[in-house]
């Protein structure tokens, strides 16, 4: 998605006006009954431990060597729960990161993975993750892993963990809770190497379920 | 020359009990001052501003069932704008509403010297440290919300209730009837807090039940004209007297249960536990000297109804599902009385006055130094307990771009401001400047062109992106430009 600057949309803005500006005397301001904000009560904080403080502006951003590609583009995905609720494991790497219905899979409750073949084994850089952006939400108990092994059963690398309670028994987790937002979570690996990335979720702060919209990871084949 | 000296003991005695209570609200006042204009606005304190603004239009205020309260804050402060001018939200500044919160937080410290006589002299000045400088009682003399005055309207009603138990003088009852139709008309917490605080305090009381009787019964009838006055509009709205009424099942509703549902010892966790940003010394320090208080002064029938009536309240507050941080504040009162009273014990019994006078400023130093951390560095930081549901600090970065855009346009702050998103609180605080500004809740069929603001669930209705803005934690707003009709222009980036 483009982000344009801020001197950028002002330029625009100004051209748009002074075009109009041109045909002023042929025209007569619109006037119009704007709707005035509804009142509402307090709101209700997000609440989740170990949250990470907000960031105020852009991500910084992140260093890949230049030869790093989105390794998971298009690359099939199996996961706990086979039978999704709503659309296919397919989504998770369709390159679609659209927030609407139709562009994310929902898995059944609590407990839940999907896992990604790369294909072949592969040094990772990094992984970005959107389970879902168009509500404010927390993923609880995101924990991503890597391994050669399809059932992870040796080889492990745990490159993301915020399971602060053990409740995946996948070990305690000191990585922060987040919110998601439509940037998706960028997740260091650090170099991991592998070929399957799983990633664990247990519901979110809305509600039981959880939900994919895309994954990319960033890297490059094992020599 | 005895009598002499008498009446000038009698006079200095006099001016003294005067000028403590002056110098208490000044400093309490100096406290609560730093701050009042930078820090963020909250989502409660815009719905009030907006609500000012209404109780000075020509409709006036009406009472909503489910929020906001009721009407004195918004006459209180709405008359204190007037005065200065300011009718509208876009001649409004943070400070103008916080002070007056601040002024009562300042008048709540001045009037716990009412009593003074029933609590003595050393231990009212100990509560007065802990509610001039506690740092619950500082944040929220720094919010434009309702607690800090209930809060002295309750402490109001305490000091003329207990004098009328003794006394029985028709006069009395009559100021305490005021003061409790104030509260009723503040909040509606007044009323469970009122009917948990009259039998605390009226039991013992030495009059014959018929004139408890007579003075119960003026009280009541003076404060439900109170309250009609003021839920009428004094007089111009009668239909919306019986407003109050009419929220009690819904009220009662939301206590039970809902968004702001936690367990009974949040309060005790948001009261006493550490967080990243230090360690709640108020907490810890009110509660012990409280116990401490209780203790030393168990023959004391008003330090015992003191200790009675905190308990009460709090077992209440951690009993209903439904809580805020400010709430805490109700049962925090009464504790820090009864630490007052633990705080004078404590003086007197320690050994040396200059162990007394150490033990003092460690407190006080305790205490500021909370207070700073929570008031002032974190006051927004979401690991600050006070903190709830805080506006952002990116909302100045907003409202600078805002201007930017503004300033680059022919039309300056007149241009098109279209809101589209479920939640956008506080924005029509941060916006109030652009009298061009509409809000929507779903996007509507004809965007047009202009500065348009959307939230995450209608970001596909911005032909761009640029970086988002918080407005609290969790909650996003994303800007960007329409340069024409969006049945014209392709939506998706």
């Amino acid at each position: 998605m483009k982000r344009p600057s801020l001197r950028f949309l002002t330029a625009v803005l100004s051209s748009a006006i002074a075009a109009t500006a041109l045909h002023a005397e042929d025209k007569v301001p619109l006037q119009t009954e704007l709707p005035k904000p509804l009142f509402v009560g307090t709101p209700v904080p997000v609440k989740v431990d170990n949250l990470e403080p907000a960031r105020s502006g852009k991500r910084p951003d992140f260093l890949i060597p230049a030869s790093s590609k989105n390794l998971a583009l298009n690359k099939p995905v199996t996961g706990s729960d086979s039978m999704p609720l709503l659309g296919e494991l397919s989504l998770i790497t369709d390159g679609d990161k659209d927030g609407s219905e139709g562009s994310y899979v929902e898995l059944a409750k609590g407990a839940q993975w999907v896992q990604i073949d790369l294909g072949a084994p592969a040094v990772i850089d990094a992984m970005l993750v959107w389970h879902f952006h168009a509500q404010v939400r927390v993923y609880l108990g995101v924990v991503v892993q890597v391994s050669d092994d399809p059932s992870f059963a040796t080889g492990v690398t745990t490159v993301y963990n915020n399971d602060a309670k053990n409740l995946l028994g996948k070990g305690a987790g000191k990585d922060p809770a987040y919110i998601e937002t439509y940037e998706g979570r960028l997740i260091d690996a650090k170099g991991a190497k592998g070929r399957y990335v799983r990633l664990y979720s247990q519901g979110n702060t809305a509600n039981n379920l959880n939900h994919y919209i895309e994954v990319e990871v960033w890297g490059t084949p094992a020599k | 020359m005895g009598h002499t000296g008498k009446v000038t003991c009698a006079a200095r005695r006099h001016a003294l009990g005067l000028l403590v209570p002056l110098l208490a609200f000044v400093a309490a006042l100096l406290i609560r001052l730093p701050d009042l204009e930078s820090r963020p606005f909250h989502t409660d304190e815009a719905v009030n501003a907006f609500i000012i603004e209404e109780t000075l239009s020509p409709d006036g205020y009406h009472y909503r069932l489910n929020d906001h309260h009721g009407p004195t804050l918004f006459y209180l402060a709405g008359t204190a704008l007037k005065s200065a001018g300011s009718t509208h939200v876009e001649q409004m500044d943070a400070w103008m509403l916080r002070l007056v919160i601040a002024l009562a937080g300042a008048a709540l410290v001045a009037a716990l010297f009412l009593l003074r006589p029933t609590l003595g002299a050393a231990a009212t000045l100990g509560a007065a440290a802990f509610v001039g400088l506690g740092a619950p009682f500082v944040y929220y003399s720094g919010i434009f919300i309702h607690e800090t005055l209930l809060l002295l309207l309750l402490l109001g009603l305490l000091a003329v209730f207990w004098r009328w138990r003794e006394s029985g003088a028709i006069g009395l009852a009559v100021t305490g009837g005021i003061l409790a139709g104030l509260m009723l008309s503040t909040k509606e917490t007044a009323a469970p807090i009122l009917l948990l605080s009259v039998p605390v305090f009226l039991t013992g009381s030495p009059l014959p039940w018929r004139r408890q009787l007579v003075g119960l019964v003026a009280a009541t009838v003076v404060a439900v004209v109170v309250v009609f006055l003021f839920f009428s509009g004094f007089g111009r709205h009668p239909e919306r007297a019986l407003d109050l009424l009419a929220a009690v099942h819904q009220q009662i509703g939301r206590g039970l249960g809902g968004e702001h549902a936690y367990p009974w010892w949040t309060y005790l966790s948001w009261a006493g536990a550490p967080t990243r940003i230090g360690i709640p010394w108020s907490g810890w320090l009110i509660a012990g000297f409280a116990v401490a208080g209780l203790w030393c002064e168990r023959k004391n029938p008003f330090v015992r109804r003191l200790g009675l009536w905190a308990l009460l309240l709090f077992v209440f507050q951690s009993a209903l599902p439904y809580k805020t941080p400010w709430l805490m504040l109700v049962f925090l009162l009464p504790l820090a009385l009864l630490a007052g009273s633990g705080a004078a014990a404590a003086w007197n019994r320690l050994p040396s006055r200059r162990l007394a006078l150490a033990a003092t400023a460690l407190v006080v130093a305790l205490l500021g130094a909370e207070t700073y951390a929570r008031c002032l560095r974190h006051s927004v930081d979401p690991a600050n307990p006070l903190a709830y549901s805080p506006s952002s600090r990116d909302l100045d970065r907003l409202q600078r771009d805002l201007a930017s855009l503004a300033a680059a346009s022919p039309q300056g702050r007149d241009l098109l401001v279209q809101v589209v998103a479920k939640d956008y609180w506080p924005l029509p605080w941060t916006l109030r400047r652009f009298p061009h500004t509409g809000y929507w809740s779903e996007p509507p069929a004809d965007l047009r062109a202009g500065v348009v603001l959307v939230g995450p669930e209608a970001i596909n209705h911005l032909p761009s992106l640029t970086t988002p803005y918080e407005l609290r934690p969790g909650v996003w707003i994303f800007l960007g430009l329409l340069s024409a009709p969006s049945s014209d222009t392709p939506l998706h980036p």
